[in-house]
């Protein structure tokens, strides 16, 4: 009001002046609100007091008044509370008008002195202007370092919620600091970020994530902190603790000694000596390993024997001087269990070849002793068997052949890594193996298989070991069947292969008890049902070959009472038996019978006719055939022939194409012939190739390609072997367009089929590792390109060229000098192909006939680093 | 980073019989409670998991051993690199400029 301003001046003794003249100017208030804001309060307040003189109004007194309270501010700051509490109290008396304006101040001053309840007091009172509530604010973000008194603050009421909020930081804080914590995310989120508490929230979130180890969002919950607020001041402790370069206070630099590391240098030299070692570089290895050395005696001493190990493998995967690495370690590394697992496993990484493979089992051989006796493994177990296929699978990785002349060398040379002893405590040396040790049994897959078995004799286990003996010895493999029935009598599969390998011998009725142990095991297992049809099959052929009808017919009946005869075409198949059967025995209406039997139920004369010459064929019976009614001969007959080649599949008797029948299919191919299904013909392509018609195999692979996408793998591995000999890289692509087809179909049957016939063929080289796959851009180019060529290729005008021939017939043909079994083996080749004679072969002189195959290259002798 | 050791998850030698396995697992479970710290606890079960079945162990112990495990990483299976030291010192920073 304008008569205060008078009063006030009559107060402090002057005269009486007259009304104010005018309110005070714009530029007069921007003048003191400027220099206030420069933190020249104590000019502000000579200013301001001139202007009230000038002017003598309300106005001039509120900006006087405020330039008194921001210089009590400033004292107040400057710890000096004494004289902000002299000046207040001077202008509160001299001003009471203006008492509410100051009304925080005394609040703020005894805050400012360590008492915090006066001031937050005052956030309860109704009349609080907001930039008082704004500065109380400010006040707590800026100054307040101890959240207990707010969280204490009896002032405010429990739910307030700047007291609740100071109640969760002082856990959030205490929890992150003192321990492991989960998210605490849940608990800050009823801090706004509005509140002066904001800040604490920011805070607590950068230490729970600087102790995850989640340094990105430390960092950025720092970044978020004002500067000026109180939480900032551990601001540079974290970042330091971060790894930056940052001043730090006495007690941030005790509290970042504190929680960090103090063998910092130590890690420091390990990640240098990591990088030389990475380098190669030799020397400055060699001096970081000394200095390595050094600081870990003084700052990890337990961590000594450890890291000797470490380096020592490091220093070996480096290639670096053994003599010079043990003398900068001050001695050689303790070479226990642990250092053998490193070492193993370092060969195993570096050598990846046989030479390398056996190294790396070797070492693994010494782990085990020395886990062993460490207490790390058990001497029997599962433990040990889970060791022993580990190091069966390093040595299956190389090739059977390269693996066996490296074995050789290794054992030559191998001396049981007497170096590696040398200086090792006694209880280390005693399990080193002494001179003239017997022959290792870690340089032979099946030697640790056995011992895996052995372990742990699951059937998992003995599947392996059967499977890579009947692979590669196959001599042994009956004996490892037998162990597995042995260890395992509840297992079905060994017997299984038994049966087999009775079966391939000829041994029929050994086979039969074999599948009769089987089924009762389990009569459900598919293969057992397969095989009881099959050997009984087996068994009435031979008794037919024999011209024994009456004890065929009592494995026919018992064929005939299977369920699983009774599956798809089958009964046609024997009733085919029964015709053989019967007109052995000069039952001509029973066999004409059968024969009727065998043509209802497969629906065509000439499948049926198709059915009964296998049969009698493979029965040696030289019977008639029911005679043609001349129906047949119209017939369609690649319905005809697929149906029965799929028959011959099924029960292990493949049907033989006669020329006719192979001449009248090629007619019908030109002409667009129907087939039952894709198997259907793949079969008769299959029948195909057996009677060496490569022309008509070739038809019927196109014909393949153009059906099932299911069926294009085996369409193209029947195209790989239909193509003549000039064709040899178009077949190879063939093969590896067929094999990478079956591989992402699983296909597993056609990718043994695959393996098989790369064996078994000489001309076909094994692939290099990265033909083995192939892309999609690459397998349609192939599938493209067969699709398109349709014709059988044509032999090449340098094929056509006379060059003197020099195999065996042609030798003979010019009177030269001729081996009888190598030209009888030319004439088997030039009849039935090379397959079909491979096959007979083997299956004459009882081997497999492997043929020889490029080696990979051989380890040098110097390469072997013991 | 180093591969996941299960027996430096649990704290155990490798030579650590299976009760004593069990006792440290159990251990660490009340220090570290799924509650609390699921991370933590997931990892503690899956090393538990491993270390309990005699072949996975085994396995675990072939395979894991890293012959070009950086040298530095040694430290972290002897100690942590960030301790917790409480809110004291931590404080302590708050209050210096105060004072």
């Amino acid at each position: 009001m304008p008569g205060e301003a008078n009063t006030a001046a009559q107060r402090q003794g002057g005269p009486a002046k007259p009304e104010a003249l005018s309110e005070v100017s714009a530029s007069e208030r921007a003048q003191i609100a400027q220099l206030i804001a420069n933190g020249k309060t104590a000019v502000a307040v000579d200013v301001a007091k001139q202007i009230h003189k000038r002017h003598a109004s309300t106005s001039s007194e509120t900006v006087l008044v405020e330039a008194y309270a921001a210089r009590i501010r400033a004292l107040a700051k400057q710890h000096l509370l004494s004289e902000a509490r002299s000046v207040l109290e001077l202008v509160s008396a001299r001003y009471p008008a203006s008492r509410g304006r100051l009304r925080t101040l005394p609040a703020l001053l005894a805050a400012h002195q360590g008492s915090l309840a006066a001031l937050l007091e005052c956030l309860t009172d109704p009349d609080l202007l907001p930039e008082q509530r704004a500065e109380i604010d400010e006040y707590i973000r800026r100054e307040v370092v101890d959240l207990r008194q707010i969280a204490a603050c009896e002032a405010l009421a429990a739910d307030h919620p700047l007291r609740a909020g100071a109640g969760v930081l002082i856990s959030a804080f205490e929890a992150a600091t003192s321990g492991p914590v989960g998210d605490l995310e849940p608990e800050l989120a009823g801090i706004s970020r509005r509140s002066p508490l904001a800040p604490w929230k920011l805070l607590v979130r950068a230490i729970a994530a600087f102790y995850r180890g989640e340094e990105e969002s430390c960092r950025k919950a720092l970044e978020a902190i004002e500067p000026d607020a109180a939480a900032a001041r551990l601001v540079p402790a974290l970042r330091a603790m971060l790894g930056d370069k940052v001043a730090l206070s006495p007690a941030a630099a005790n509290l970042v000694a504190q929680v960090t590391d103090p063998a910092e240098s130590f890690r420091k030299t390990l990640c240098h000596l990591d990088r030389a070692f990475d380098k190669e570089d030799q020397s400055r290895s060699l001096m970081l390993i000394r200095e390595a050395v050094s600081l870990c005696r003084r700052y990890r001493p337990e961590l000594l024997e450890r890291l000797r190990q470490h380096i020592s493998i490091r220093s070996v995967i480096a290639g670096f001087t053994p003599e010079a690495v043990a003398t900068a370690m001050e001695g050689p590394s303790l070479k226990s269990a642990h250092f053998w697992r490193l070492l193993a496993r370092a060969m195993e990484e570096i050598g990846t070849d046989a030479m390398g493979s056996l190294q790396a089992c070797a070492a693994w051989e010494e782990f085990r002793k020395h886990a062993v006796r460490e207490g790390w493994l058990p001497p029997k177990g599962p433990e040990i068997a889970a060791l022993y296929l580990h190091m069966a699978e390093v040595l299956l990785r190389i090739d059977e052949d390269d693996l066996e002349v490296c074995r050789e060398q290794f054992l030559k040379r191998f001396d049981g890594f007497r170096l590696y002893y040398r200086g090792q405590p006694p209880e280390i040396r005693a399990l080193a193996e002494p001179p003239g040790w017997p022959e290792p049994y870690f340089v032979s897959p099946h030697a640790l298989l056995e011992r895996a078995c052995e372990a742990d004799p699951r059937a998992d286990h003995f599947r392996l070991w059967l499977e890579w003996t009947r692979r590669n010895l196959p001599h042994r493999a009956e004996s490892v069947a037998w162990s597995w029935r042995i260890a395992r009598q509840e297992d079905a599969e060994p017997l299984l292969f038994l049966m087999e390998e009775a079966e391939s011998r000829n041994a029929l009725q050994r086979a039969f008890k074999y599948m009769q142990m089987a089924e009762a095991l389990d009569g459900l297992h598919p293969e057992v049902r397969r095989a009881r049809f099959r050997l009984l099959v087996s068994m009435a052929l031979r008794h037919l070959r024999q011209k024994k009808p009456r004890l065929a017919d009592r494995e026919i009946r018992a064929l005939e009472s299977l369920p699983q005869a009774q599956q798809g075409d089958r009964p046609a198949f024997v009733a085919a038996l029964r015709w053989v059967s019967s007109g052995i025995a000069g039952a001509a209406d029973e066999a004409a019978a059968a024969a009727s039997a065998a043509i209802e139920r497969l629906g065509s004369e000439t499948a049926a006719h198709v059915v009964l010459a296998t049969v009698a064929r493979a029965a040696k019976y030289s019977g008639e055939l029911p005679r043609h009614d001349g129906k047949s001969r119209r017939e369609p007959v690649a319905e005809a022939l697929g149906r029965a080649c799929l028959l011959g599949e099924d029960v292990g008797l493949p049907v033989e194409l006669s020329a006719e029948l192979s001449e009248r299919l090629a007619e019908e191919l030109s002409a667009g012939a129907a087939w039952p299904s894709p198997q259907a013909l793949l079969a008769v392509g299959e029948a195909a190739l057996r009677v060496n018609d490569r022309p008509l195999a070739y038809a019927l692979a196109s014909e393949g390609l153009g059906q099932d996408a299911a069926m294009q793998a085996a369409a193209l591995f029947l195209r790989a072997r239909s193509l003549p000999p000039w064709e040899a890289e178009r077949s190879e692509a063939c093969l590896n367009c067929a094999a990478e087809l079956a591989r992402r179909r699983r296909d597993l049957d056609l990718l043994g089929r695959i393996a098989a016939l790369r064996k078994r063929a000489e001309w076909l080289e094994a692939p290099e590792a990265g033909e083995l796959s192939l892309t999609s851009e690459e397998i349609r180019t192939v599938l493209e390109r067969e699709s398109q060529l349709r014709s059988y290729p044509d032999i090449p005008p340098e094929e056509l060229e006379p060059v003197e021939c020099n195999c065996p017939i042609c030798r003979a043909g010019h009177g030269r000098p001729v081996d009888p079994l190598e030209k009888m083996l030319a004439e088997m080749i030039e009849a039935v192909g090379p397959e079909a004679a491979a096959a007979a072969f083997q299956e004459a002189f009882g081997f497999a006939g492997r043929p020889r195959r490029k080696r990979r290259r051989r380890p040098a002798p110097d390469e072997f680093s013991f | 980073m180093s591969p996941f050791d299960p027996f430096q998850t649990l704290g155990v030698e490798p030579e650590a019989g299976l009760e004593e396995i069990r006792a440290a697992y159990l251990r660490k479970v009340k220090e570290f409670p799924p509650d609390r710290a699921p991370r933590e606890f997931e990892r503690l079960r899956e090393a538990y998991e491993i270390l309990s079945d005699p072949r996975r162990r085994a396995r675990h112990l072939v395979l894991a051993a890293d012959p070009r495990q950086p040298l530095a990483s040694l430290l972290e299976d002897l100690r942590p690199a960030r301790r917790h030291v409480g809110p004291g010192p931590w404080l302590a920073v708050l209050e210096e400029r105060q004072s």
